[in-house]
This record gives structure tokens, C-alpha cells and sequence, in this order.
């Protein structure tokens, strides 16, 4: 019981089909490596509706997923707190994370360069490794 | 029964109202206010006989409504001072923050000059990229594109379909 | 008949709004009202104020107030929209609607709230609009009886009646009256030529415009104001639940329930909106009251009681404020006598126009009035059709962050101060009204007697010392006139409005709840 290092996977979650996606990835990584699992979901706060931002029955329900599978499992929400890439690190390095996981989202080269991307920003400053899920097509 | 009911109904609807009217503003604040306004309201009380009136303070003369107004403006202003001394000592809200408002100001008194030497196009711009960054935007590109589009946008929209004129400036459009 | 006749002039009014043009202009109003008045803060007057200049160049006024008339239907639903989505009313009239509509939303009703509150303002403003015609001309008769004396003795009773009702205090209500009144003091006299409080500047001459005023204490205010708040902890945003605007409209219970109100709703909607009382804040209250009391008597058996997501407490509230702006209309097109802060900025509207709102008003621009009227109608069925299903659409509007909704909202305030006068120094006066109006809120002082008493000072003042000239400085004019005397004993009683509630209390022998009725100020 003691001294047992629990490997924790945090994973950027969304309400959307990437979300969803990284959360299964995140939940499969757990159950292979015996990892709990961080959730994060962080909204900027910046506009009146967000629609990024979990609701509590969403929430549950993604809870739920992660103990059917018998994944050991904490929530944390933010609101206001920057952009969702330094809202990533910080909780990584916060909590001594082992893995993050997240979804990537489809964009056009023009929606890159205005809107950038925050899986090149975690790519690029994580501390720890980092697995990035793209929503599974039909035929895979 | 009805006592009760009337009461949370009258509650309810005004706390309902109410929730956000809470003062934010310190005690202190609220003096220098009153005294703001007591000076500003005597000042003006004195100027009305600066105004040119061959009747004096007849009723039917030019002073006669501004003596009303700024007396009752002194009176009043008394009044909220008195208020404000004798209220309990509130610490005010202790969120707030000064920069902004200030810097937006600024924003403003500087557009106010640019709009015409630079024109409407580029000084819109540049007073919504600005306010837009003191507002708490982060995004540098999204926030210029649209900084422009808008701007380019409504000159267009403005002097083209609804004839309103804009100032050209340097552009010369 | 009188009424024959008033439908010759009805059927005038419609056959020039159906003009395509005119249609144009009335779907334009309400699509660039909801978008405006959708977000938070932002009410049907500082929506019409904002988007004036679209107008100033319009060569026929008739295009210009259709749109008026579509932009405040737009901009009042906006604000229910805001109210029942996400509990951010913002503006005062849809406070009420946010009590029970938001429960409605966290149920999975807001489709249902939203289609109450569209067929209400439909249902309220038709009837009103009705209302609206019969009364329009009779009114306008006796109006036309009025003189200085009566004129000066109503714009008093005006005045007094709203600020007695506005804010916590009265003492606050009165300064920002008075502050108004001396707003509208500056310039140059008009009877006797003296210039007032210009500080030697030529620019001051006309006075300040009360567009600016609105525009500088709503919009520069508004902005500095929340821009002081952001480094405070943010709200959580509002989540929109993905299915919520799907599930149906309103079934058979929703419609019983919803009738009533709706119709009692436009009983109190129209006569307060005509009468002194600062617009569609007070009727909305109380209708949200009258329909909690009723369903508490009625013993209901529904679930969704009062406090739960009750669709009487949105259908009465709803159709109030639609109802009060035909209300409004009724002494500012006869009278040319604003009762609310909208009313204030159409009557400016209509002084741009060189149209001068008043009993000579049907005579002289029968054409143009009645044209509005039957805008009325038409404004309120296309904000009906296009609402409910574009309701996704408006939406979006919230999702923008609010560092650029602001900074938008600055921009377009400074175009119209801008194209007002085409000079930057009256955006310089905006802002430093805006900062005034910062202040206010920060001191808790009430707005809209300020722009009340910029725009009825003045008039005010004017028919006072007209009254005198005529009687040669006899100042029992005012209490020997008939007229002139009620309405000034209505005046005395209107500062004790407020007080009713203990009053009555009192009679009954039961507790009152707080002090004073007090109401909210920005439509």
C-alpha cells in the first residue's frame, strides 16, 4: 500500500467527439498501465456561453465510464485560467502526471494560423509524454 | 399565512432584482463623491449669475430654472454627503481594478484625436485591437483579422450604401 | 364615426408598410435587434441609440421608423432570449422573465419559454397595437387642448413619478434627476438668447445631444464598467445544453396555461407603458406577481410550480413588456412625451427628422404615424416568424468572448457619436459622460432619470416661462387651470407611490416586506 506510485494520466477533456475519443484513449492507457486518471476540463470564461465547458450530468457521466472500467478517477474544472494548453502543463506538473493525453481537433490551415492549435502548444512544452487522439473514422 | 407569502413573494422578486445592486463602493469613496458634487453643484449655483439675464432671477427669465436646479443640485449633493458619513463603514468591492477603465479611456481620448489624421479605417482598428487586448483578449492574429474586417466593413457599409461620411486620412479611399 | 375613420388611416398606414422596401427595412430592424440587443447589458434603448446612425441619411423618416419599431421588438426578445438561456438579463424589463424562464431552460423547456415569450409578445403587442389606434386620436384631441400650463404640470408629473420608482434611494434618484436636468440646461437659451454654462466654447451652443448622453452612459459606461470587473473571478459560462432547443413547443398544457397571462399581461403592459412609470419595468413585475399569486390561490396541481420553471411567470412578464411599448407610444406621439429612456431616444430620433411628436402630429404627419402604427403589427409577426426557428443562430451571438463583443461595442458607440456630429470631440463628450455613468454604477445611482431629465428639462422649462409670459408673470395660472391642477395633485401623490406597499400594509394590519418599490432603470 505504502510507497506504491500510482501513475496518473491526465487527460484534456471536452464534451465533444475528440473529447470523448481522448477520454476512451486516456481510460484504455489506465487500464493497460493501472494508471488513475485527472481529468481536465477548462473553459477560458471569456464568452457567455461555452459550450467546451462540461456540464455536471456530462461530467458524471464520463465518470462513470472510467470506474465501469475500474479506473481510479479525479475531475477538476477551471474557468478563466488562460488558454487550455497552459491550463494542461500546469495541472501536469501540479499533480506529477505521467502521461497526457488529449484530442485533436480537424483544421484547415487558415483556422491553424488565426485560432493556433493547443495540441502543437502541449506537444511542444509538455514535461511528460503526450498521446494525442484523433476521433476514430468509421472504417478504422 | 399571507403575511409570510407576501413577504417571500415580495422577496423573491426583489432579491431577484437586487442581487447585483449591492454599492461598490467604499465609504470613502462614496464622501469624496458627495464632496465632489457638492463643489461641482456650488460652483455651478454661483456661475448662474455669469449668465446674461436683463430680468435678474424673474421666473420667466434665463436664470431663473438653473438657480432651481443647481441649489437643488447643492441641497441634494448635501444630503448624499450627510447619507454617506453616517453609513456603516463598507470596505467596497475588492475586485476591482482600475487599469482597464483608465486604459480605455485613454483609448478613447486617443482615438478621438486619431479618427481624422489617420482615418476611420485604420484608427477603428486599431481602437478595437487595443480595447479588445485591455479587455483581456490574448489572440493576437484572430483578433487583428477581425479588427480589420470590421473596421474595413462598416467604412464600406457607412460611406458606401448608407452615405455617411467617415474620414478618409491617410489612406485616402 | 371616429372609427371608421381611424381604419381609412389604418389601411393607409398598411398599404405603405407593405411597401417591399419597407419590409426590408421593418426585417432588418428586428434581425440588427436581436443580434444587439441579444447580449447581456445591452437594452432596447441603447440598441436603437446605437444603431441611429444607420438612419441619418435616410431621405424619408417612414423607412427609418419602421425599423425603430423592428429594432426595439428585436432588442426586447433578445434580452428575453438572454434571460431564459442564461439567466443574464442585463436589462431591467427581463429580470422577471429570468426568474422563471432560466428553470424552464435547466429542465429542458427553453424552447417551450422562448415560444411563450415569442407568441405573448406577439399576442401582447398586437392587442396593444389596437388598443394603440383607438386611443391614438381621441388623445391626440385632447391634447391638442393643452396648454403651457398642462404641458409644464405633465412633463413635471413625469419626472416626479419616475424617479420617485427608480433606485434604492431617493436621494440618488433625485441627483441623477437633477444632474439630467442641468445636462439639458446647457447651451443657448432659446427665449432669451443667453448662453448657458457653454464655458465660452461655440461647440456647447446646441447643448449636449441626448443621443450622447445615452450612448456615452449606457454604451461608455456600460464597457468601463465591466472592464473594471475582469480581473474578478469570471462567471461560469453558460453551458448550452446540446439538445436543448429541440425538444418541442409548447404542448396543450403549456397553451392553457400561457392564454391568460398573456392577455392579463397586456392589460397592465399598455397602461403603465403610457403612463409615467419609466417604461416596461414596472408592469413586468407585477405581472410576474399578479401570476404567482393567482396560481398559488388556484391551488395548482402542475409540477412546475412557481420557483421551478412556471410558463405563467414568462407568458404574463413577456407579454407586459411587449405591450408597454404601444403604451409608450401613446403620450410620445400625442404628447410628445417620453415616459421611458426608449421613449427618449425615438423622440430624439424623431427631432433628427425634423418631425416633432405632439397633437399637431396626426394632423401634419398623418401619414408618417399611422404608418408606424401599422409597423407595429407588422414588426411584432415577423419578430414571430423568424425568431423561433433562427433561434440557433442569434445564439452564436453569445459565444463571441466578450473582450471583442465589448470592444465592439465601443466602436459602434463611437460611430455614432462619430456621424452625429462629425467631429471627434463629441466622442470625447461621450466618454466623459461614460465615465460619469462608470461612476454611477459604482455609487449605485440610478440612469435613467439623467437621460429623463436632459430630455424633459428643457421642455419642461420652456412651457414654464411660457405659461408666465402669457399671464403676464401670474403664477396662479398653474393652479387656476382645471387641467394644470390635476394633473399637479397627481404629481404630489406620485412621490407616495413608492410608499403604497406599507401603506397598504398598514391598512390590512399585516407585515410589509421591505422599504420602498423600487425598479430598475435601462429601458
Amino acid at each position: 500500500m505504502t510507497g506504491e506510485h500510482r501513475v496518473k494520466i491526465l487527460v484534456g477533456y471536452v464534451p465533444t467527439p475528440e473529447g470523448e475519443a481522448a477520454l476512451d484513449a486516456a481510460a484504455a492507457e489506465a487500464v493497460l498501465r493501472g494508471a488513475s486518471v485527472l481529468l481536465l476540463n477548462t473553459s477560458r470564461g471569456d464568452a457567455y456561453i461555452d459550450n467546451r465547458y462540461a456540464n455536471q450530468a456530462e461530467l458524471d457521466a464520463a465518470e462513470s465510464r472510467l470506474r465501469d472500467l475500474g479506473v481510479e478517477v479525479t475531475i477538476q474544472q477551471a474557468v478563466g485560467s488562460g488558454d487550455v494548453a497552459h491550463e494542461l502543463i500546469k495541472a501536469a506538473e501540479a499533480n506529477e502526471v505521467g502521461l497526457i493525453v488529449l484530442g485533436l481537433r480537424r483544421r484547415s490551415p487558415v483556422g491553424k494560423l488565426i485560432l493556433g492549435s493547443t495540441a502543437q502548444r502541449v506537444l511542444l512544452e509538455s514535461p511528460v509524454p503526450v498521446l494525442a487522439v484523433k476521433v476514430p473514422t468509421p472504417h478504422d | 399565512m399571507s403575511a409570510t407569502e407576501e413577504t417571500s413573494d415580495t422577496e423573491a422578486v426583489e432579491t431577484a432584482k437586487t442581487a447585483d445592486l449591492e454599492v461598490e463602493a467604499s465609504r470613502l469613496v462614496r464622501i469624496i463623491a458627495a464632496l465632489v458634487l457638492v463643489v461641482l453643484s456650488g460652483t455651478f449655483l454661483v456661475g448662474v449669475f455669469d449668465i446674461r439675464s436683463p430680468d435678474g432671477l424673474d421666473p420667466a427669465g434665463p436664470r431663473f430654472f438653473p438657480l432651481l436646479v443647481t441649489a437643488a443640485w447643492l441641497l441634494l449633493s448635501l444630503a448624499y454627503l450627510v447619507e454617506s458619513l453616517r453609513s456603516p463603514r463598507t470596505a467596497g468591492a475588492p475586485d476591482h481594478s482600475w487599469f482597464e477603465p483608465v486604459a480605455l479611456s485613454a483609448l478613447l481620448i486617443l482615438y478621438a484625436f486619431l479618427v481624422v489624421p489617420l482615418g476611420y479605417m485604420i484608427a477603428t482598428a486599431l481602437l478595437f485591437y487595443a480595447a479588445a487586448r485591455v479587455l483581456g483578449s490574448r489572440q493576437l492574429v484572430r483578433d487583428i483579422i477581425v479588427a480589420v474586417v470590421l473596421a474595413v466593413v462598416v467604412y464600406i457599409a457607412f460611406t458606401q450604401f448608407l452615405d455617411i461620411s467617415l474620414p478618409e486620412g491617410v489612406l485616402g479611399l | 364615426m371616429i372609427s371608421l375613420a381611424v381604419f381609412n388611416d389604418l389601411l393607409h398606414g398598411f398599404s405603405t408598410v407593405l411597401d417591399p422596401m419597407n419590409l426590408l427595412w421593418a426585417v432588418l430592424g428586428v434581425t440588427l435587434g436581436m443580434l444587439v440587443g441579444i447580449l447581456p447589458g445591452i437594452g432596447p434603448a441603447l440598441t436603437i441609440a446605437l444603431l441611429l446612425p444607420i438612419t441619418f441619411n435616410f431621405s424619408d423618416p417612414i423607412g427609418a421608423f419602421i425599423m425603430f419599431a423592428g429594432i426595439y421588438y428585436g432588442a426586447m426578445y433578445g434580452g428575453s432570449t438572454t434571460s431564459i438561456l442564461i439567466n443574464t438579463p442585463g436589462e431591467s424589463a427581463s429580470v422577471a422573465t429570468a426568474i422563471e424562464g432560466h428553470k424552464m431552460a435547466l429542465k429542458g423547456r427553453a424552447r417551450a419559454a422562448l415560444a411563450t415569450a415569442a407568441i405573448g409578445s406577439f399576442v401582447a403587442g398586437t392587442i396593444s397595437t389596437v388598443l394603440l389606434t383607438f386611443v391614438a386620436k381621441p388623445i391626440g384631441n385632447l391634447a391638442s387642448e393643452f396648454q403651457s400650463t398642462d404641458y409644464f404640470a405633465i412633463t413635471l408629473l413625469a419626472m416626479v413619478a419616475v424617479t420617485a420608482l427608480v433606485g434604492h434611494s431617493l436621494v440618488r434618484g433625485l441627483l441623477s434627476l437633477t444632474v439630467g436636468l442641468f445636462i439639458g440646461l446647457i447651451g443657448l437659451d432659446s427665449l432669451s438668447g443667453a448662453q448657458r454654462y457653454t464655458f465660452g466654447t461655440l461647440r456647447l451652443l446646441d447643448g449636449v445631444d441626448v443621443v450622447i448622453v445615452i450612448v456615452g452612459l449606457f454604451a461608455i459606461g456600460e464597457t468601463l464598467h465591466v472592464a473594471s470587473k475582469l480581473r474578478s473571478t469570471p462567471d461560469r459560462p453558460a453551458v448550452l445544453e446540446k439538445g436543448q432547443l429541440r425538444t418541442g413547443y409548447l404542448n396543450k398544457s403549456d397553451w392553457s396555461r400561457s392564454w391568460a397571462p398573456w392577455l392579463r399581461g397586456t392589460a397592465l403592459g399598455f397602461p403603465f407603458g403610457a403612463i409615467p412609470s419609466g417604461g416596461a419595468e414596472v408592469p413586468t413585475f407585477l405581472s410576474y406577481t399578479i401570476e404567482k399569486r393567482r396560481a398559488r390561490k388556484a391551488g395548482r396541481k402542475h409540477p412546475d410550480e412557481f420557483g421551478d420553471g412556471a410558463i405563467e411567470g414568462v407568458a404574463g412578464p413577456e407579454a407586459a413588456n411587449n405591450a408597454s411599448f404601444s403604451g409608450v407610444l401613446v403620450p410620445l406621439l400625442t404628447l410628445g412625451l417620453p415616459t421611458s429612456a426608449t421613449a427618449a431616444v425615438m423622440l430624439a430620433a424623431f427631432q433628427i427628422f425634423n418631425v416633432q411628436p405632439g397633437p399637431q402630429l396626426f394632423e401634419d404627419q398623418g401619414t408618417l404615424v399611422w404608418t408606424l402604427i401599422a409597423s407595429l403589427y407588422v414588426g411584432n409577426l415577423i419578430l414571430l416568424i423568424m425568431n423561433l426557428p433562427l433561434i440557433q443562430i442569434w445564439v452564436q451571438v453569445l459565444k463571441v468572448p466578450r473582450p471583442l463583443l465589448y470592444a465592439g461595442i465601443l466602436v459602434f458607440a463611437c460611430l455614432g457619436v462619430y456621424s452625429l456630429s462629425g467631429s471627434g470631440y463629441e466622442v470625447l463628450m461621450a466618454l466623459l459622460i461614460g465615465v460619469v455613468g462608470f461612476f454611477m454604477r459604482k455609487l449605485d445611482f440610478p440612469i435613467a432619470p439623467v437621460i429623463l431629465g436632459v430630455i424633459l428639462g428643457p421642455t419642461m422649462e420652456e412651457q414654464f416661462r411660457r405659461s408666465l409670459v402669457i399671464s403676464n408673470g401670474d403664477a396662479s395660472v398653474f393652479f387656476t387651470r382645471p387641467l394644470s391642477l390635476i394633473i399637479i395633485v397627481l404629481t404630489v401623490l406620485a412621490l407616495f407611490v413608492p410608499y403604497l406597499p406599507r401603506i397598504v400594509a398598514r391598512i390590512r394590519g399585516t407585515q410589509a416586506s421591505r422599504d420602498r418599490l423600487t425598479f430598475g432603470e435601462d429601458d
